[in-house]
């Protein structure tokens, strides 16, 4: 490696005993220091090279450089950001906020519960062990079941339980399929048209763009939560 | 406790990283035409001005050395309405932080009302380091001509 050509400001350095190339780690090790330092970074002598070569001149472009860096606004960072999981029932994408998601479960046995059938309340589920109530977002959002041409076993074997919790309440909702974790911005959120006039519209934040033309329903799980234990009680 | 190390002529002085917000390089400063002389001028801090005060200046009487260990510290600043307002510090040689217990500093005796900026000292292998409180920086003088007016939001 070739040294770069002195320069005025090369020249202007204090100059620094650079001990370490020569009886440091990078020479010989032949400096007794390095017995109770074991490697030069660790060493005083090396630090207090440093902070001389910071007691240099300043460089000929560094004040001009700094003076227009600290006028500029602090790039912001995006943390305003949302992971939703988006899944379908019947034909409808929908979403709700991941933090809300205990695990997604294979479908099992909804066990009815007598004098419970108020559509919403589908009875019990057991996820490891544990009964859990059974609700249907399909009634809750009054939605169409998907049309009987779809429902092969190629669709049922999407089907799958959200274990979702809010607020210490844990409840099972069986869905046709669930596609994934979801990222967006804030910014990126669209207001559902206000002539949406389905029930759906009631429980629905706003929509996200997915999949190029397509969007995905954002669920108010505030809203929805509210309406689930109410038809449970 | 973190101290921000400086020094004045061969002298280590520390300040509380709690009032400090940033180190910057040296800028170019605009002057302060007719300021007292230890305001060294102001600067565009992310589109604000904020105010500079050499602390050389205002201690030893000459301007701090131009190099790249001289670093504008950008401290809180309580303002004559106590609201806290941005002031830079020109200092030498802030290349360093140190960690100490506050009871580590003892008062020195000396009170000059000239510099009651100067706090208690502490001592460690290269001498004594002398605590610098930023509220108490500014004569009543220098702190109504850079903080008086209200600015602009």
């Amino acid at each position: 490696m070739s040294k770069p050509s002195a320069t005025a400001l090369d020249a202007s350095r204090p100059t620094i005993n650079d001990c370490w190339n020569g009886i440091g780690v990078r020479g010989d090790s032949s400096c007794p220091e390095l017995k109770k330092y074991i490697h030069c970074r660790n060493c005083p002598v090396y630090a207090t090279a440093a902070v001389d070569l910071l007691d240099a001149e300043l460089p000929a472009d560094h004040l001009a450089h700094w003076t227009s860096h600290v006028a500029q606004a602090k790039p912001l960072v995006e943390i305003d950001r949302q992971a939703v999981v988006v899944f379908r029932i019947g034909d409808e994408w929908l979403a709700l906020p991941s933090i809300l998601f205990k695990e997604i479960a294979n479908p099992g046995v909804i066990h009815a519960v007598p004098h419970r059938r108020n559509g919403v309340a589908l009875g019990l589920a057991n996820i490891r062990g544990e009964l859990l109530a059974c609700v249907s977002l399909r009634e809750v959002l009054s939605l169409q079941a998907a049309k009987e041409g779809k429902r092969d076993n190629h669709h049922a074997a999407g089907e799958r339980f959200m274990v979702i919790q809010r607020d210490g309440n844990r409840l099972v909702c069986p869905v046709d399929e669930v596609h994934g974790i979801l990222r967006f911005h804030r910014r990126q959120q669209i207001p559902v048209p206000a002539t949406l006039a389905k029930a759906t519209a009631t429980y629905t934040l706003a929509l996200l763009p997915w999949q190029q033309e397509s969007s995905v329903g954002l669920l108010d799980d505030q809203l929805l939560f509210y309406t689930l234990n109410r038809s449970l009680a | 406790m973190l101290f921000l190390l400086f020094q004045l002529g061969n002298d280590r002085y520390a300040l509380d990283t709690g009032q400090v917000t940033e180190v910057l390089p040296l800028v170019r400063l605009k002057q302060i035409p007719q300021a007292p002389p230890a305001v060294a001028g102001v600067f565009d801090f992310r589109g604000e001005p904020v105010p500079v005060v050499d602390l050389s200046q205002m201690a030893l009487g000459r301007p701090a050395h131009c190099r790249l260990s001289t670093r504008i510290i950008l401290a809180h600043y309580p303002d004559t309405n106590g609201e806290q307002r941005l002031l830079g510090l020109i200092a030498e040689r802030v290349t360093e932080t140190i960690r100490r217990d506050p009871s580590d500093f003892v008062t020195t005796g000396v009170d000059l009302d000239a510099a009651s900026y100067l706090g208690p000292v502490a001592s460690d292998a290269r001498g004594l380091i002398q605590r610098v409180e930023v509220d108490q920086l500014l004569t009543s003088a220098v702190r109504d001509l850079l903080f008086k007016q209200p600015v602009a939001s």
